[in-house]
């Protein structure tokens, strides 16, 4: 009867494929990083090709994992989430499918072109002007319909997750349009509107946003949203989520000067930056801490509610992550970390450990929801679980370890007051850590395989059943 | 009073000594955003964690666990 009278209110046909596509992109972009890893620890995988060189996969990786994976996921659970939380269907079937069209097709064009070397060079923002057009056209339908469907509700209240979702589309339209802008000089190059430092501070605004707004603000929509729903419990504090919300609408857009310490841009814009990451720390904690207390009085949830662990797992690394961050972005601190694998460790802490695990979680809560019958195997979802956390911490330490290590030989002196060690010495010295990364990246990839086989698996165990058509036509008749 | 690097950072006068004439048109649109935004963020921490309105915000936690197709809260 449930499942009926979701079918019948709900368009769940677009959140299954967006869900189904999550898992595909999760593996493909895992893989890609995995062998880019590989190649920094054994250069002759690069083949001498240029296709393949690491230049050229690792932004096909970080868009594979930030907007293929990461994109998915978001339009997958803003559509399921915004449809029941407002109690109304997807303000336009047709627009959904526009934008889950749209969103691949640009995915696609970002796997030929990369490797092509065809790119803006702006970090998380490569893809070429026509694309980047197409990319404004397939968000804004994605917002539209997504405010659209607000604005017709059928309840009094807009619940919380939805307002993270609309800020990160607010705000990523902004920076998309601005950190894009560019003078095409060809169908396939042009130049960016902006030079020098202020292109550096305008690129450093996106990036750090793309992380504030993108990765954290709609990450938190999920958290949100599917926390309370596993747990069945509701949020800690609603008057806290609130305060997070509005505290990180307000302080994010402000952290990206600390990117560029010592360098052409003013001194005072780096200690700004610096200034309010530091102040960031007690809204990301004062979030983390409302996830995590969620549980209070339930803890024991977590010995056997496998979907549950990857969320409150998540919720550890988003602490984690948002205290380190703000170190980082301390002058003195900086002035070690920077430039060094640190940095890759730091960000991994907050992409495999926050980002992939609180979207996976939601991915397995919804599975059985959209697809009206259990996961194939919840042995699997444990076994992804312990391959996830293992090769995330086995990652980040390997970093941590090597960055810090990176540090202290570029400034190190001898008592001539010239450099203790070659450039190339420090290359050879991460020779061990960069295979242990690339270990840990193969541990958290084989995971990410798991789920992928269990998904398949539990859309065949449905297709099978006929649990959707079952579903349906009860909603037909109904 | 002198802006020299020197002194300003070593007594607390000097740190927040301001040449307004020197404020360009970008200055006062940055110092008034920031200005905005910090009292915006006061009413927000005021508004909700007001005593008063502690229940009214609250409330809101349970529609979660009441989205089911067949059980939601209306208009």
């Amino acid at each position: 009867m449930e499942e009926a009278a979701a079918e019948q209110k709900y368009n769940f046909d677009v959140v299954r494929w967006f869900a189904v596509m999550t898992a595909v992109y999760l593996v493909v972009g895992a893989l890609v990083g995995v062998y880019i890893a590989s190649e920094l620890a054994w250069p002759v995988l690069n083949f001498d090709s240029p296709y393949l060189s690491f230049g050229r996969l690792r932004p096909l990786h970080t868009n594979a994992v930030i907007f293929a994976y990461g994109g998915c996921i978001l339009m997958a659970t803003a559509f399921y989430t915004v449809q029941r939380t407002c109690a109304v269907r997807l303000w336009s079937d047709k627009m959904a499918w526009f934008t889950f069209i749209g969103w691949n097709l640009i995915i696609v064009s970002a796997v030929i072109t990369l490797p092509l070397g065809i790119t803006q060079s702006k970090e998380y923002a490569e893809l070429e002007w026509p694309i980047d057009l197409g990319i404004a056209v397939v968000w804004l339908s994605f917002m539209f319909n997504f405010l659209m469907t607000i604005a017709t509700r059928k309840t009094s209240h807009i619940y919380v997750s939805n307002w993270f979702f609309m800020g990160m589309m607010i705000m990523i339209t902004i920076l998309h349009v601005v950190n894009s802008a560019a003078i095409p000089v060809g169908l396939f190059k042009s130049y960016s509107a902006y030079s020098g430092v202020q292109d550096a501070m305008i690129q450093w605004w996106w990036g750090h946003n793309a992380v504030g707004f993108y990765l954290t603000a709609g990450f938190l929509g999920i958290m949100y949203y599917f926390v309370p729903k596993q747990a069945n419990r509701p949020v800690f504090s609603y008057r806290l989520s609130v305060i997070h919300f509005w505290a990180l609408m307000f302080g994010y857009v402000w952290l990206g000067a600390h990117h560029l310490q010592y360098t052409a841009l003013p001194d005072w814009t780096g200690s700004l930056g610096a200034a309010v990451s530091i102040a960031m720390i007690i809204p990301s904690w004062g979030g983390a801490v409302n996830g995590m207390m969620t549980l209070s009085g339930a803890w024991d949830k977590l010995r056997n509610d496998y979907v549950l662990r990857f969320l409150i797992m998540s919720l550890a690394f988003y602490a984690m992550s948002t205290f380190e961050g703000p170190i980082m972005s301390i002058k003195t601190v900086n002035a070690l970390s920077h430039y060094t694998d640190w940095t890759i460790g730091h960000v991994h802490s907050g992409a495999l450990g926050w980002v992939a695990m609180v979207g996976i979680g939601a991915l397995y809560h919804m599975m059985p929801k959209i697809f009206h019958t259990p996961m194939y195997s919840q042995a699997l979802i444990n076994a992804h679980f312990w391959t996830a956390t293992i090769g995330t911490v086995i990652y980040v330490v390997a970093m941590w370890v090597s960055g810090i290590m990176q540090g202290l030989m570029w400034r190190a002196y001898d008592d001539y007051g010239t450099l203790a060690y070659t450039f190339a010495e420090s290359v050879e010295a991460m020779h061990p850590y960069y295979a242990m990364r690339a270990i840990g990246g193969g541990i958290f990839l084989f995971g990410a395989i798991l789920m992928l086989f269990n998904i398949i698996m539990t859309v065949l165990k449905a297709k099978s059943q006929g649990s959707i058509k079952a579903a349906q036509s009860a909603a037909v008749t109904a | 009073m002198s802006n020299d690097s020197s002194t300003t950072m070593s007594d607390s006068t000097g740190y927040f000594y301001t040449d307004w004439s020197a404020m360009t048109s970008h200055d006062w649109a940055g110092l008034i955003i920031t200005v905005v935004t910090f009292v915006l963020m006061v009413i927000a921490y005021f508004y909700v964690f007001r005593p008063k309105n502690k229940d009214e915000l609250e409330a809101h936690k349970y529609m979660l666990l009441d989205d089911e197709p067949t059980n939601t809260e209306k208009k």
